[in-house]
């Protein structure tokens, strides 16, 4: 088909597509590139190139993600696609997709069953279940050319909630596409080292893995399996945001022996015994999450720890920490100057705001000049801050400033002319001293930024100009924060890259 | 080790060894429908590209063979490198590895343009594609 068209295009037979931006190269050889891009992109960036490329943006939707763009999990649930939604466009494009992800679906598992088993070509799937509802005939539903299989989600709406794997479900789940897969991601309750075990033996191609169950706690197992060659991504935990303790057993033997090849490893761990093991033998990590839901209260042992995760893991590219200090952000600035995220999400009443000050700022951006994300959670930075990762990081590109108290409008009016070729996605919630001010700068300024929160309460307040503002600049996103002062509860910010 | 000719849009007489043209599965069609007799016309690929095809799985050819001490990095690197060429040259790889059907330099130039789409606004977008074609007429 490819070929005819491109002649008709050419010739101006007023198909209405005659300005085609082609750059000569046909449908087909199009296609094959669109194939690399993800719906949400295709459809809000490629479709507005020209009418030839909305149309085939339209006609190749191959990927559902509702999700926005990298930075969802900074935001509430309210911006994803409904199940329903999901599962109406699945049905539409049924012959043609290749990966699913459903949000949180308590409700409809059997629906979800049904919808999976008509798409001949998935790869990827990615669901949420919770205890009482785990479709037992899920396995059977599934294509065999599955590659990546995840049935917990990392997301904050299933702390808490398990997903039951039915008596020798996993099993018979695997044995059919063990070869194909690569990524899987598990929650279950009754997932011994025996199991672990089963995995490492008949994946052998698996890259990705990610369990969370109960009975990782239960450590006398001496026999342990090496990880399959290919394992690069590793994510043991025994409750969501708790990991196993790396500096006991059998994990510690698991890390001893092939912690090498690993490059993610996410350790969600108060404990400082398992920092100094990750920094033992995983010393080829490139990511690392530490970060944890549980209170961590640093004391001069744990700040010793922490400041020698930089020297001994120097390719470190994303990390988020659970607590840190000007000091730990300083070994970071002298050792990893490959980093490309920097995380700090600690969200806690008790112990107040995290005790980092724009001299630790200032001390790891002037290091890493790569950093493309950053988040400093309830941190006491000042906009001296702000001068100094508009200087130091060209190639910033999202900011979160949750509940840092004494940023104010003049960051923005920093921050946004500096950076305005990458910065893309900016939070503000919880931040009191922004107001109506910040908004107006956007308004007149035009910016890369498609993607701005801010508190719920300035949101409401606000309404009608930002009305205004997204009739100036379509492209402009302004979503409220998740709590309202109110909320007594402490909201959790994902705990995942 | 048998020889394979291929010959260019422009008419320029490539000849390469059979195992590096079978990685082609367009030019392998034709072995097998014609026979290695008489040369093999590509008249939709120019020379200059279809040297760079050649260098490119000549090079991936010999990492993969045993004994090769090249890294992933070195490949990596090599990779990048290669695709680190003007707009239309790289359209024109597209349609070629697309027309001679060679598999991992199709996804290495897809991958590349595709990475290009995904970082700029659709504006942008347009005029590179835009200034690519006027540069080809």
């Amino acid at each position: 088909m490819g070929r005819t068209r491109r002649k008709r295009a050419r010739d101006g037979d007023g198909d209405g597509e005659d300005d085609a931006t082609t750059g000569g190269l046909d449908d087909d050889t199009l296609l094959h590139i669109f194939d690399r891009i993800s719906t949400r992109e295709l459809l809000t960036r490629a479709a507005f190139v020209c009418r030839r490329w909305n149309r085939l943006c339209q006609s190749h939707v191959r990927e559902i993600v509702p999700r926005f763009g990298d930075f969802s999990r900074w935001l509430h649930s309210s911006v994803w696609l409904k199940p329903k939604d999901v599962i109406k466009l699945a049905r539409k494009h049924a012959s043609t997709i290749t990966s699913i992800t459903f949000p949180r679906s308590q409700k409809d598992a059997e629906k979800i069953v049904s919808t999976v088993s008509a798409l001949p070509h998935l790869r990827h799937l990615s669901a949420a279940f919770s205890d009482d509802n785990f479709p037992p005939y899920l396995a059977e539903a599934l294509s065999p050319h599955l590659q990546s299989l995840d049935v917990f989600s990392r997301d904050h709406d299933l702390l808490g909630a398990s997903v039951t794997w039915p008596n020798g479900g996993l099993a018979v789940t695997l044995k059919s596409f063990t070869l194909s897969l690569t990524t899987l991601h598990i929650s279950s309750s009754d997932f011994g080292w025996d199991h672990l075990n089963d995995i490492f033996k008949c994946c052998s191609n698996l890259s990705d893995l990610g369990v969370v169950s109960s009975d990782l706690l239960i450590l006398d197992h001496a026999s342990i399996s090496p990880m399959p060659p290919s394992l690069t991504s590793l994510r043991l935990c025994v409750s969501p945001g708790i990991s196993v303790a790396y500096d006991r057993s059998a994990p510690w033997k698991l890390i001893k022996d092939s912690g090498r090849q690993l490059q993610a490893l996410y350790a969600e761990s108060t404990f400082s015994g398992t920092w100094q093991a990750i920094c033992k033998a995983c010393t080829n990590l490139k990511v690392l999450d530490l970060s944890t839901c549980d209170e961590v209260v640093i004391t001069q042992f744990e700040e010793k720890t922490l400041c020698k995760i930089p020297f001994a893991l120097r390719n470190l590219e994303k990390v988020c920490l659970p607590t840190a200090s000007d000091n730990i952000l300083l070994q970071f600035g002298r050792f990893c100057s490959h980093l490309i995220e920097f995380e700090l999400n600690q969200i806690s009443r008790k112990t107040g705001a995290c005790n980092v000050q724009d001299k630790g700022i200032m001390a790891l951006v002037e290091g890493c000049n790569k950093l493309q994300v950053m988040s400093f959670v309830n941190c006491t930075i000042t906009n001296r801050s702000m001068r100094f990762i508009a200087f130091h990081c060209p190639c910033l590109r999202a900011l979160n400033l949750f509940g840092c108290k004494l940023i104010d409008d003049e960051a923005v009016a920093i921050l946004v002319p500096r950076l305005s070729n990458s910065l893309y996605c900016l939070n503000l919630d919880c931040c009191p001293r922004i107001s109506a001010a910040t908004l107006e700068f956007f308004r007149e300024r035009a910016s890369k930024v498609e993607l701005l929160v801010i508190h719920k309460t300035l949101h409401n307040k606000l309404g009608a100009l930002i009305k205004c503002i997204k009739a100036d600049r379509p492209l402009l996103n302004i979503k409220a924060g998740a709590v309202s002062e109110s909320d007594s509860c402490v909201p959790v910010i994902l705990l995942s890259f | 080790m048998v020889k394979v000719t291929l010959k260019s849009a422009e008419g320029d007489v490539f000849e390469v060894d059979e195992e590096l043209a079978l990685e082609s599965l367009m030019v392998k069609n034709m072995i097998e429908d014609v026979g290695l007799d008489s040369a093999i016309s590509l008249p939709n690929v120019s020379s200059t590209i279809l040297a760079k095809v050649i260098e490119y799985i000549k090079f991936h050819m010999d990492a993969q063979k045993d004994g090769s001490k090249k890294t992933s990095e070195e490949i990596k690197a090599f990779d990048d490198d290669f695709v680190n060429v003007g707009i239309p040259t790289l359209f024109e790889m597209v349609l070629a590895s697309n027309y001679l059907n060679v598999k991992s330099l199709l996804s290495l130039t897809c991958n590349t343009v595709a990475n290009m789409i995904k970082t700029k606004p659709p504006a942008e977008v347009k005029e590179m594609f835009t200034s690519a074609k006027q540069a080809k007429a």
